[in-house]
């Protein structure tokens, strides 16, 4: 965590403070953005765009709002503009999903998920699904923090986090089962 | 209880959500239906795995990787506590770049407000004597503006900032006047930051890098962030130049609000979905040629977009340049000679750039360039 001190001297223009301040957060920073895009040279350009954004806004950080939810909302938003203009995202029937995912829900052999197709599996869900499930896991955010950063009620943080995970548990049942491992 | 509810109590148990009661709830449930106790050992399964994911970390040290780009954002950005777009530029330059960006952007926010107070104010030549004030509070509205996070934000404050103060132009230019030429007043410069940025982030993208401009609104991808962000500078410059000699100026006026509002547009048309995504990519081509040529060889001191938003003039090097703003196609390079150039303009028509020429002595003349792609001329005043 980001000592608030830091912060401070950062906002009152201590150059070295804030470039010691994105020395801190750049590898959670970069986390997101490489979950978020599921490409490495797209998640380094947008982790960089997203600390020169930090860099120049610093000062219009408000301490009422915790630093890292703030950080994430930076780096999210310019990932969401990313994808978007990129490729549009894969909208998944849930139906047929849920449907498909009870049919064989009995009977299956347990193991567990391999990175790699966890990964793939997150690039295969619709964006906010996928924002979603990164704060959560790869910065380990609460219900509230994931409202905070992205601007979204509690309710609906909660509701994409749940559909996430059944579409992923769905998706990577699938990957299992058609033997594309690895 | 249902399976429905079961659900929505094994996503929460997942997250540590649940309470002792819930949780025997909960328990009590997937002991009867295996369906749900599959699924529930499924949901646990994938959150283990998605906790375990790679706490991946970028293959060199990212913030090494900008420090040049923070450099120069300090050198354009006065104090730290503004930031503007600007084309990258060698360390020797920064102090005479870092002053005349500051000015550009104290003029630039002038303008910008001028404009909404030439299309709100029914008299236009209402209250001489209060106005200053009131343009200095105005200033300081957008100043306060400057935690917005979208582009459209700061636009509409500055309107809503300017309503309640109706001021006639001839006034303001005299406020613009005395920025630009004593350089002083630190909170204008503050609050002329937020305008320039009021191309949100097109204005971040032409700090850090061209390759990222924002899709246009409603599929006019043409007229994306880094050229409004141009043409609030070029105007900016041209006004600062007039508002000395006169207090009308509003030929260029005209040009630049419209252009600050359409920034506004842009962004929002950024946030949201861009249908037009082919649009959007030939002006990124397009803006990614015009940039790169700015920063190829020697960075441009001044920029000024014509009126019509067709060309593009830059001094660089002391020369003079004309690019197409459509291609950014350089389509006029002066030859090198001993003299400089600055202070550029543009007729209201888009026809001709004014300059002024300084000789190796220091001697200056007032020149003009007739845009005519078939043969340039340039010509003393």
């Amino acid at each position: 965590m980001v000592e608030p001190a830091l912060i401070k001297a950062a906002q009152a223009g201590d150059r070295d403070a804030l470039v010691s301040l994105l020395r801190e957060i750049e590898h959670q920073v970069y986390r997101t953005a490489y979950y978020l895009l599921n490409h490495e040279q797209d998640a380094l350009d947008a982790a960089q765009e997203a600390l020169i954004r930090i860099y120049t806004k610093i000062g219009s950080y408000e301490e009422k709002a915790q630093f890292r939810t703030w950080v994430q909302r930076i780096v999210t938003n310019i990932c969401i503009d990313k994808f978007r203009r990129k490729r549009p995202s894969v909208s998944i029937d849930e139906h047929e999903l849920v449907f498909e995912a009870k049919e064989d829900v009995e009977g299956e052999v347990l193991s567990a998920y391999a990175a790699e197709e966890i990964r793939e599996a997150i690039g295969k869900l619709p964006e906010h699904h996928r924002t979603v499930v990164v704060l959560r896991y790869l910065q380990d955010f609460s219900y509230n923090e994931i409202a905070d950063s992205l601007g979204l009620p509690l309710n609906t943080v909660k509701s994409y986090l749940f559909r996430a995970r059944q579409q992923l548990q769905v998706l990577l049942h699938d990957y299992q089962k058609g033997g594309v491992r690895g | 209880m249902n399976c429905q509810e079961g659900m929505e109590l094994m996503q929460r148990h997942v997250d540590g959500d649940l309470n002792d009661e819930e949780t025997s709830r909960l328990m009590d449930h997937v002991g009867h239906c295996p369906d749900c106790a599959a699924m529930l050992e499924r949901l646990v399964r994938l959150s283990r795995g998605l906790e375990q994911l790679p706490r991946v970390v970028p293959p060199y040290s990212l913030v090494d990787a900008i420090l040049p780009q923070l450099e120069q954002w300090d050198t354009t950005s006065g104090e730290g506590e503004t930031s503007a777009a600007a084309p990258l530029e060698p360390r020797s330059r920064r102090a005479g770049r870092a002053r005349r960006s500051w000015i550009y952007r104290v003029s630039g926010v002038v303008v910008a407000g001028v404009v909404v107070g030439l299309l709100l104010v029914n008299g236009p030549y209402g209250r001489m004597g209060g106005s200053q004030q009131d343009a200095a509070s105005s200033g300081a509205e957008m100043k306060r503006q400057a935690d917005a996070p979208m582009a459209s934000m700061g636009v509409q404050d500055q309107y809503g900032a300017a309503s309640p103060a109706p001021e006639s132009s001839a006034s303001t230019f005299g406020i613009m006047a005395d920025t630009s030429e004593g350089g002083k007043a630190k909170e204008k410069s503050a609050a002329s930051g937020e305008a320039t940025d009021g191309d949100a982030s097109s204005s971040d993208a032409g700090v850090q890098a061209p390759k990222a401009p924002p899709a246009g609104s409603g599929g006019s991808g043409t007229e994306a962030g880094p050229v409004e962000g141009l043409s609030i500078q070029g105007t900016a410059d041209a006004t600062s130049r007039d508002a000395a000699k006169n207090g009308s100026g509003q030929g260029s006026a005209d040009n630049g609000p419209v252009q600050g509002f359409t920034g506004g547009g842009g962004a929002q048309g950024f946030a949201g979905n861009d249908p037009s995504q082919d649009d959007a990519a030939d002006s990124a081509n397009a803006l990614d040629a015009s940039q790169m040529s700015i920063a190829g060889e020697q960075p441009a001191t001044e920029e000024a977009l014509s009126p019509n938003g067709e060309w593009r003039a830059a001094i660089t090097g002391g020369k003079l340049q004309i690019y197409r703003q459509g291609d950014g196609k350089l389509v006029y390079d002066q030859t090198p000679d001993e003299g400089t150039r600055s202070g550029l303009s543009w007729s209201d028509d888009s026809t001709t750039v004014y300059y002024t020429f300084s000789d190796a002595d220091g001697n200056q003349t007032d020149m003009e360039l007739i845009i005519d792609p078939s043969g340039f001329q340039e010509i003393r005043r």
